[in-house]
């Protein structure tokens, strides 16, 4: 038997799903430039445009663990394995991913070459096309407070429902400030450069008010009718 | 086995569960009887660790239970509400995930009981009937093999047959594997065979904690002629009247003396078990 069964399990499914998700969303966005460039010229990184949709995603994926933990305490697991493990989960995978994106960048570098395309990113990033360990570190930055603010705010709306969305009011100042520090969610007043301590921090942040909302959360199941 | 002292649980104002102590010994099968409202989902969700007690405590073998693994893997709670999965995941997948996340989950018993009550297993939880999801879980619940292991009214939307596979399959488990059952129920006639011990909850309080045949004893089912059975039952307090043609059953409460059993005899009237129904219905206040 695992010492971290939630890990695992999440390792071997949720983590598995997400990289053939992410995938299949870069598959897509293939799809979209190579019709668009019969059309236009591409002047446009795909990758990079289409980035802007992952954060989205990443609360969304997020939101569902509130779900999620109400399935691990039926099949006998505690509210503070899942708050040790699910936000592993988050790291490890969140690293996986920013992996996968990044080769998704040296590979769309290449094929721009090659079909002759210019590439330029957009406005706000932090990173240069080909600073890759930059791009990493910006897509894991954003990936982990994503998927942790998204979890809040599911635990957050499970528990204690309507007046949940209360809980919108910190996620935005985590999302937003860690956004500063990693580019990715970037607003014109907040812009800091890549910042592993502002990263850590906002996830600390993301880490404790999820706890707050899950560390005694009574089990509410609500079932498809 | 599993312990409350003092166990309370509120919502807001309302008491849900009043001071209770109770202690239940492994190996027992416990059915928990009470009328809707009366405490039982709050009870049983207190002791599987879905929810933390108001005041009190519940323990297991001596440890508490709330945020303590290694009590509640080995407790099991299956609600009529779900909560074994994603309505998207197939339930060959939550089976395997419920055995990565319990170590006494029985993969090969779980496999063999979606056959039984004949489930498909490539189908998504999502996909299955209100009946079939309620089979799925017990399912899981029995496959689970944990120490105390409980179904809150479970059985929902099964139909007749799966109600006997479940009966069946919980029977035969409980003989080659001893291990601590509570059911909780409103079909009383029907799972009360099942049961060693009754707990009757009412109103946040546990009303009444008798072995079956004790329970069962608490009452006489008369039968015979009307008139005989009505001369018979003259003073004695009736839960229930039943009639076909001619012939009465009448349900009487508390047990007949020597003199009535003398009389009844001579009276050619036939004295049986009461239906544990009837007594139930009397105990926590009778018709509405």
């Amino acid at each position: 038997m695992s010492r971290l069964p939630i890990a695992r399990y999440l390792f071997s499914s949720h983590t598995l799903f997400l990289i053939m998700f992410l995938g299949a969303f870069y598959l897509l966005v293939a799809v979209v430039v190579a019709v668009a460039a019969l059309a236009t010229p591409i002047t446009l990184s795909g990758v990079d445009v289409a980035g802007q949709a992952l954060h989205w995603l990443a609360l969304g994926y997020g939101y569902s663990a509130a779900t999620l933990l109400t399935t691990m305490i039926v099949h006998g697991r505690t509210r503070r394995e899942f708050l040790v493990q699910h936000p592993l989960f988050q790291v490890v995978t969140s690293a996986v991913l920013a992996a996968l994106i990044t080769g998704v960048y040296a590979l769309e570098a290449v094929v721009y070459r090659a079909a002759g395309w210019t590439r330029r990113l957009q406005d706000h990033r932090i990173f240069e096309a080909t600073d890759y360990p930059t791009i990493f570190g910006a897509y894991w930055s954003m990936l982990t407070v994503c998927l942790m603010t998204g979890a809040f705010l599911g635990a957050a709306i499970l528990r204690w429902e309507t007046a949940g969305a209360l809980a919108l009011l910190p996620a935005a100042v985590v999302v937003v400030y860690a956004g500063a520090a990693n580019g990715l969610f970037s607003l014109p007043f907040a812009r800091v450069g890549l910042d592993v301590a502002v990263t850590a921090v906002m996830v600390a942040a993301g880490w404790a008010l999820l706890w707050s909302a899950v560390r005694d959360m009574p089990v509410r199941i609500r079932v498809p009718a | 086995m599993i312990t409350t002292s003092a166990l309370q649980v509120r919502y807001g104002d309302t008491t849900a569960l009043h001071p209770l102590d109770l202690d239940l010994s492994a190996g027992r099968i416990y059915g928990l009887l009470g009328r809707n409202g009366a405490g039982k989902t709050t009870l049983l969700s207190v002791l599987a660790g879905f929810r933390a007690p108001s005041a009190g405590s519940v323990t297991f073998d001596g440890a508490p239970v709330f945020e303590n693994a290694a009590a509640t893997t080995r407790i099991c709670l299956i609600r009529d509400d779900g909560g074994l999965g994603d309505p998207t995941d197939k339930l060959t997948d939550i089976l395997d995930m419920a055995a990565i996340l319990r170590p006494t989950f029985d993969r090969a018993f779980a496999g063999e009981l979606l056959d039984r009550f004949a489930l498909p297993r490539r189908s998504t939880l999502g996909r299955l009937s209100r009946g079939q999801r309620s089979a799925f879980g017990v399912t899981v619940g029995l496959a689970s093999r944990a120490a105390l292991t409980m179904f809150d009214e479970a059985h929902l939307g099964m139909d007749a047959a799966a109600r006997k596979v479940f009966a069946d399959a919980l029977l035969a488990d409980y003989l080659a594997r001893p291990r601590t059952f509570l059911l909780s129920t409103h079909l009383i006639e029907e799972q009360s065979p099942l049961f060693e011990q009754v707990l009757i909850l009412h109103q946040g309080r546990l009303l009444l904690r008798e072995d079956l045949d004790d329970l069962r004893g608490r009452g006489v089912a008369v039968t015979g002629p009307a008139t005989l059975v009505d001369d018979f039952v003259s003073g004695l307090t009736v839960l229930a009247e039943r009639r076909l043609g001619p012939t009465k059953e009448v349900t009487v409460f508390g047990g007949l003396d020597d003199e009535h059993r003398r009389l009844a005899g001579r009276a050619g009237l036939t004295l049986g078990p009461v239906a544990v129904q009837d007594l139930f219905i009397h105990l926590t206040g009778g018709l509405p």
